[in-house]
């Protein structure tokens, strides 16, 4: 086996083990820590050996399975996972990733997806970084001021937008049901449904699992502490990013080795990455989270303006 | 009795001691971090020497085959990929934590 390309006959690429090792490494240890899948760094960086977009994609989608996997189950451990929470989201975003595609296929039809999916990325991801932004480092100087801040997840997780989780946790709409491992006494069934709908839109409609708009709308939104929102997101991708994968397997759009081989470097980075958790409050972790959208913002504006792929 | 003070010997043994306190990791690092640092790097080595001998093992018999499949049978291949990735995503987590619990002689 040559450590500087190795041949994987499936997608016809030649790729260096140790590159993909790294890569998932990197990776892992974001996953672990944000509860995101990490395609839009994963994606280009397979594009950028060479590999074709639908393989880029399909791959990635595989080796973000077993990353959650690892990932999500160190957070059960820790305490971090919402099962009911998990299985109820799974349901919305499939059904939302399956609304994204077919807005996908709609565009493409009219000739226009590039540019459009371009342009709603690069305005989704920048509004997500400065809104989280804003609102983490508000938090934690208010934490400072009061001297509440603590370290790791002794701390009561706190927002400056719980006036909004308040006011979604009031909606009556039929079925009203509890998360007692989140501390969420009572919300309308039909919210988390519609919050995990819109991840699985963005996820279909930009690709990856779109933890990068799941994880704070579950903060915000229905009120979940960050621990326990990075956790329950793991949880929900390994449902989601599994339909995913088989779904692209169908279609040839996996080459399972590479994600295999990837994925080696991942179990260990998920492993430190859901460890590190341990160590920050909340609101940190939310404020450390700011810059993983904009290393998006900046491949997609480099391809919007160069016409390369990455 | 009389000391010669070599002072090459002198610069050597300063070599050494500054040597000695970049490898314990420097004085202003805490006794923990120390720990878990150095038990993360042997945790990496470990890692690393037995992800070498998965490749040879396992990927490099499975590469043909998994490419025959994906021609004769696309759903077989699909089912096949699941269960190839969730399957060594349970034995790698398995692994790890396995060598974190070595390592530290407790779970994180």
């Amino acid at each position: 086996m040559n450590l500087l390309a190795m041949h994987f006959a499936i997608s016809g690429t030649d790729i260096s083990p140790v590159y993909l090792v790294t890569i998932g490494f990197l990776i892992g240890i974001m996953g672990g820590f944000f509860g995101v899948g990490g395609s839009f760094i994963a994606g280009p960086a397979l594009r950028a050996i060479g590999m074709h977009w639908n393989f880029a994609v399909g791959t990635d989608l595989a080796h973000i399975v077993g990353k959650s996997i690892v990932a999500a189950k160190r957070h059960r451990a820790l305490g971090n996972v919402d099962l009911r929470l998990g299985l109820i989201m799974a349901a919305g975003t499939i059904g939302g990733a399956e609304c994204g595609a077919q807005l996908i296929q709609y565009l493409k039809h009219r000739g226009n997806v590039d540019f459009v999916v371009s342009i709603v990325s690069i305005v989704i991801y920048s509004s997500i970084s400065i809104f989280i932004a804003w609102e983490s480092s508000r938090t934690v100087r208010a934490q400072k001021r009061r001297g509440t801040a603590q370290i790791g997840r002794l701390t009561v997780d706190e927002s400056s937008f719980e006036g909004l989780t308040k006011v979604m946790h009031r909606i009556p709409v039929w079925p009203v049901i509890s998360l007692p491992t989140s501390g969420v006494k009572a919300i309308s069934l039909w919210v988390i449904v519609v919050v995990s709908f819109i991840g699985g839109l963005f996820s279909g409609f930009l690709g990856g699992g779109a933890g990068y708009i799941r994880m704070p709308m579950m903060v915000y939104i229905l009120g979940i502490p960050t621990h326990l929102a990075v956790g329950t997101d793991l949880f929900e991708i390994v449902i989601s990013a599994s339909y995913g994968t088989f779904s692209h397997a169908l279609k040839g759009n996996v080459d399972i080795l590479v994600a295999l081989v990837m994925h080696t470097g991942a179990a260990i980075g998920a492993q430190i990455g859901a460890i590190l958790t341990q160590y920050f409050a909340g609101p940190k972790i939310r404020l450390l989270f700011v810059p993983v959208p904009l290393v998006g913002v900046a491949i997609v504006t480099y391809t919007l303006l160069t016409g390369h792929k990455l | 009795m009389i000391f010669v003070i070599d002072e090459k010997a002198e610069s050597s043994q300063k070599t050494f001691a500054r040597f000695s306190s970049i490898l314990r990791l420097a004085p202003f690092m805490k006794a923990d971090t120390r720990k878990t640092l150095f038990s993360f790097l042997v945790e990496l080595a470990v890692y690393t020497i037995l992800i070498t001998f998965y490749f040879f093992l396992v990927l490099h018999f499975l590469g043909s085959w998994l490419e025959g499949l994906g021609k004769e049978s696309i759903k077989l291949y699909a089912l096949v990929a699941i269960t190839l990735i969730i399957g060594q995503a349970v034995l790698l987590e398995w692994v790890t934590t396995f060598l974190f619990r070595l390592l530290r002689g407790r779970s994180e």
